[in-house]
């Protein structure tokens, strides 16, 4: 595995007149699990989509595995995993269908995807599934269904948007353990989350973005020492003094 | 049930549609055309073939037709009702909104958005049927009108869900059988067809002909009015029946229940995929091939029967297939936005944009083949031209360019808008005349149906060749308008 991570330098977007990302330079590197936090509207989504190449930014520079993601999308995106937060889903499909589709568009070997596909099955307690419609899944199945599609090829970068919003305890367990295993194998890994004590637990790094503009970036103790909080300050508290919510 | 909360729900679906806008720009335009242009009077009803009263009774019988098939084809399940959008269900449940309040107000919606949309592009027949002051009347007329089927569709609607759907089909199908016997047995159309929706059909004809004054058009109205009074007041009396928001469902889920086709298989190929997906599970099922094969005779026998009734005369095959052409296009926009919401997958998983275009722009394609089909089936029929069937083949170079064009249009959209988790509650109103506006790019292609029912019609041995060129203008057409199409799927931002 492993190949050159995550790289957005400069990198800024608007909507019309909503400025969505202000020069965002941030990266991720093999083996990294970076937490992308930050309030609603503060711009993770947008970062992300365009690290997965769905929008372009206005400026800056995004590159995956040393791929520049806007000149050859394609080549970039191979070696990516993609789980969105509540997207527009193939609602006739059923979950075995879907993954097929995905093994199919991802050129993965059948007796491979066979394999894999056994393995995460069991892992998120998917059997009783399969041949359910998509439109039919509860909000926490039908993200089991996007992880298991992201981690199917086996990605050198994934790139998570809420991913485990909806997930009972048990699949969030197995979600945590193997995005932790992919970081294990040299993965560059990003995740945008609500989910304080998750980041904290999880990610090696996190990046706290307000405001279209990242705010602080690091590995949790020196984000602490940043802003004045003592060593055994939790996230939340580190989070709350740096987007200003200190009612909270 | 208080109308301030009827009022606030109307509001806010007409507001969710975006609708609020068109209405008021439709009514002005509406209005001013009607009003402002000068009668031309070259289209009366006789310049037509057909007297006055013979409109009347066309348009009664259509209206019946229309209303018995929306009942028949949209009855729900017993003891479950229909919601057209998740926001829709959502208000139900959260908001102290009753059935009854969400069933009235999203009928008169629906009303005013068809009768305000239909008013319009009949205004512009307006100066040639009849002077302004009485044309400027057929926006009420048409919002009363279709409030009236609205309503009563939503009764018949009602009846099937608390009743169950076969205690209204079976009377309503044994009505229709008596009716088109009975007109059998006349030779011309049965009163028991063109007498029950007489009412309604006589003041909407009434504002497009000349000797009758306005206020005389605004007295025929008034039936009309208090018809659309009575079959409210009885939705909203049944209505009550379902107090429970839980027993609405959503349309997109009665629609994904009713989708059978084979399973996607794996497949090593990523393009053999996308064709599986997209034309394999649409065309490869039985039910498909059944209703295919169900409208074609059921339109080839309704054209036998016309024939019959001496009505080949009056009604012209050539300008039935051009309607046609001309209204089918709408339909493919739903066909379009469903294939491609999910259009993040196929960009992440980096598939062939080439393959997924060609696949959606193919599939539509033979949607309106089929439906073209079925049509030309009719205007054989009707005709006793044989030729009449070649029509799907005439028809394929429009067929190509809607659907490359719906194609683009969509693309178009996708940056601005999280599109649509389903068809129905995907785009508002402005957006759908927005892209019907796009759509407008083929309609010099309408042409190439108007001028295949002249070569029929006058037995013109330019006929093959005249087809050979077809074939190989849609074939160009769809060549150039997927690499257009995917190029746009390709390098647009993507919102959902």
């Amino acid at each position: 595995m492993a190949c050159g991570g995550i790289e957005l330098v400069n990198v800024s977007k608007s909507y019309g007149r909503l400025r969505a990302l202000r020069g965002v330079t941030l990266t991720v590197r093999p083996g990294e699990i970076y937490g992308l936090l930050g309030p609603n509207g503060a711009g993770k989504t947008t970062a992300l989509k365009i690290i997965v190449g769905l929008l372009r930014p206005d400026s800056g520079l995004v590159r995956v595995c040393g791929v520049d993601v806007v000149a050859e999308r394609e080549r970039a995106l191979r070696r990516v995993g993609y789980v969105p937060e509540n997207p527009v889903v193939f609602e006739n499909l059923k979950v075995i269908e879907f993954f097929r589709l995905v093994a199919s568009l991802r050129g993965i070997p059948r007796e491979v995807f066979e394999e894999r596909l056994k393995r995460y099955v069991q892992l998120f307690d998917l059997e009783g599934e399969l041949g359910k419609r998509m439109g039919k899944l509860s909000r926490g199945n039908a993200q089991k269904v996007l992880a298991v599609a992201a981690f199917l090829p086996e990605p050198d970068v994934l790139v998570m948007d809420e991913p485990m919003s909806g997930m009972d305890p048990e699949a969030q367990r197995a979600f945590r353990e193997e995005v932790a295993r992919f970081a294990r194998k040299g993965a560059a890994v990003i995740i945008s989350s609500h989910q304080l004590p998750m980041v904290e637990r999880l990610c090696t790094r996190v990046g706290i973005i307000s405001g279209g503009r990242l705010l602080a970036e690091g590995a949790l103790d020196e984000i602490r020492s940043r802003v004045g909080a003592g060593a055994d300050a939790a996230l939340e508290e580190v989070y709350l003094k740096l987007v200003g919510g200190g009612a909270g | 049930m208080p109308a301030r909360t009827f009022l606030a729900v109307l509001e806010a679906l007409l507001k969710d549609d975006r609708a609020h806008y068109v209405l008021a720009a439709l009514t002005a335009a509406t209005v001013a055309i009607a009003a402002l242009a000068p009668p031309i009077r070259l289209l009366q009803p006789s310049a037509l073939g057909i007297t006055k009263r013979e409109a009347e009774e066309y348009a009664s019988a259509a209206l019946l037709a229309y209303l018995a098939v929306t009942a028949l084809v949209g009855a729900p399940g017993r003891g479950q009702l229909v919601v057209k959008k998740a926001a829709e269900r959502d208000l139900l449940l959260t908001q102290p909104v009753s059935v009854r309040a969400y069933l009235l107000a999203s009928s008169v919606r629906e009303a005013l958005e068809g009768g305000a949309s239909f008013a319009f592009s009949l205004a512009f027949a307006a100066p040639f049927l009849g002077p302004g002051a009485k044309a400027a009347l057929l926006l009420p007329t048409l919002a009363l009108a279709h409030l009236f089927l609205e309503t009563a569709t939503g009764v018949l609607g009602l009846a099937a869900a608390l009743a169950g759907a076969r205690w209204v089909s079976a009377p309503l199908l044994a009505y229709l059988a008596a009716g088109v016997l009975h007109s059998a047995a006349l030779r011309s159309l049965s009163p028991l067809l063109t007498a029950p929706l007489r009412w309604i059909a006589r003041p909407i004809v009434l504002c497009f002909t000349l000797s009758e004054p306005w206020w005389q058009v605004l007295a025929e109205s008034l039936p009309l009015a208090a018809a659309c009074a009575a079959s409210s007041a009885a939705y909203a009396l049944l209505s009550e029946r379902f107090a429970h928001p839980e027993m609405m469902k959503l349309l997109s889920e009665v629609a994904a229940e009713e989708v059978g086709g084979p399973e996607l298989s794996f497949s090593s190929d990523p393009r053999s995929a996308i064709f599986e997906l997209h034309l394999k599970r649409a065309f490869a099922t039985r039910r498909h091939a059944a209703l295919v094969a169900a409208a074609t005779a059921s339109l080839a026998a309704l054209g036998f029967a016309l024939a019959r009734f001496g009505l080949a005369e009056a009604i012209k095959p050539g300008m039935v297939l051009v309607w046609f052409a001309s209204v089918s296009v709408g339909m493919l926009l739903g066909v379009a936005a469903f294939d491609l919401g999910p259009l993040w997958f196929y960009r992440v998983n980096c598939a062939d944009l080439r393959a997924l275009a060609a696949a959606v722009a193919l599939k539509q394609t033979v949607y309106l083949s089929e439906a073209a089909l079925a049509l030309s089936a009719f205007a054989a029929a009707l005709s006793g031209r044989l030729e009449y069937l070649l029509f799907p083949l005439a028809n394929l170079p429009f067929a190509c360019a809607s659907s490359v064009g719906t194609l683009a249009a969509v693309a178009l959209i996708i940056p601005r808008k999280r599109l649509v988790k389903h068809t129905q509650e995907g785009l508002t109103v402005p957006e759908e005349w927005l892209l019907s506006a796009a759509l407008a790019s083929a309609a010099p292609l309408l042409l190439a149906a108007a001028l295949f029912g002249s070569l029929v019609e006058t037995g013109s041995p330019w006929l093959p060749l005249y087809l050979a060129a077809s074939f190989a203008l849609a074939a160009l057409v769809l060549f150039v308008g997927v690499e257009v199409a995917a190029e746009l799927l390709y390098s647009r931002d993507v919102a959902s």
